[in-house]
């Protein structure tokens, strides 16, 4: 599959899903007025990944704030990643920020897969 | 015309679907059952999510709450520096300017005192021979001498005006 790249914006995060690098990445803030509009487009590619994956995929959350439809996105691009196999989760969160970490916990609780907790470099 | 769907269209599809079988007559109690125990599962799903997305808004809503106070907090620390730095600039304004007062002053009086000798000179080689030669009394050139020395106060305010408008043009040149 082809490269999913979506540069950043002021509200919306930076996707970059490289399946040629076993690299997938949504990072940055994430507060759109359409969430749905903006998401639906990466879990449509996610769905069509999910039936060829590649035989690893890293999967990296990079968040620093998102609004409460985002994070009802986030839990289906999560349900989403469930049917992968070969996948790590990599939640990355700042070593003060005990609230992003706290949250991945959460996630955590709903998925069947482990979210990896990752302090930011 | 597309109706803009929401996040929780996959859940309200549900809902529909299983509305649409209550409502109808012809289906089989099996597939009613089987349809109702699909809801019982979806809301045991959403529940759960309902859950955990309540709890992390929360979470972060308070983390933007205490973003927004961290802000106000600096705001007004930013305000308190501000004026403060407000009132040393006037002080350093005021300064500045008696500085610049002071050194138009010694400017203008070093004029003055040159305007004085070139009078001084002028009189005593060119008019008070004049005043000689054309008058008997003894106190003509002296009250000469004295309208010069009368003289040299408004010259001095004189000249001190021009230069303060020349230095305070110049400040104002700066950028």
């Amino acid at each position: 599959m082809d490269r999913l790249y979506i540069k950043a914006t002021e509200n919306t995060p930076k996707i970059d899903f490289n399946p040629s690098l076993e690299q997938f990445e949504i990072s940055g803030k994430s507060i759109p007025e359409d969430s749905l509009g903006f998401y639906n487009p990466v879990m449509d590619w996610l769905e069509e990944y999910a039936k060829s994956p590649s035989g690893r995929t890293v999967f990296s959350f990079k968040l620093e704030y998102f609004n409460t439809s985002s994070s009802k996105v986030i839990l289906d691009i999560l349900y989403i990643l469930e049917k992968i196999s070969g996948l790590v989760v990599n939640w990355y969160y700042d070593e003060d920020d005990e609230d992003m970490e706290e949250t991945a916990s959460e996630f955590n609780e709903v998925v069947d897969f482990e979210i990896n907790l990752v302090i930011n470099e | 015309m597309t109706k803009k769907l929401n996040v929780f269209h996959k859940e309200a599809s549900i809902l529909e679907k299983v509305k649409q079988d209550i409502g109808d007559e012809s289906i089989s109690k099996e597939t009613l059952e089987k349809s109702y125990q699909d809801l019982a599962s979806h809301y045991e799903k959403l529940l759960k999510e309902t859950k955990v997305l309540t709890s992390v808004s929360d979470r972060l809503h308070t983390k933007l709450n205490d973003a927004n106070q961290q802000l106000n907090i600096q705001k007004n620390e930013i305000g308190e520096v501000n004026e403060e730095l407000q009132l040393n600039n006037q002080v350093l304004q005021d300064t500045i300017n008696m500085l610049m007062k002071a050194k138009v002053g010694q400017k203008a009086s070093s004029i003055v005192l040159l305007i004085a000798i070139v009078l001084f000179i002028f009189s005593e080689w060119f008019i008070e021979p004049i005043i000689e030669e054309n008058t008997t009394s003894e106190y003509t050139g002296l009250f000469l001498k004295g309208i010069i020395a009368l003289l040299l106060k408004p010259i001095d305010i004189v000249i001190e005006r021009f230069l303060m408008r020349r230095a305070m043009r110049n400040v104002n040149k700066q950028p």
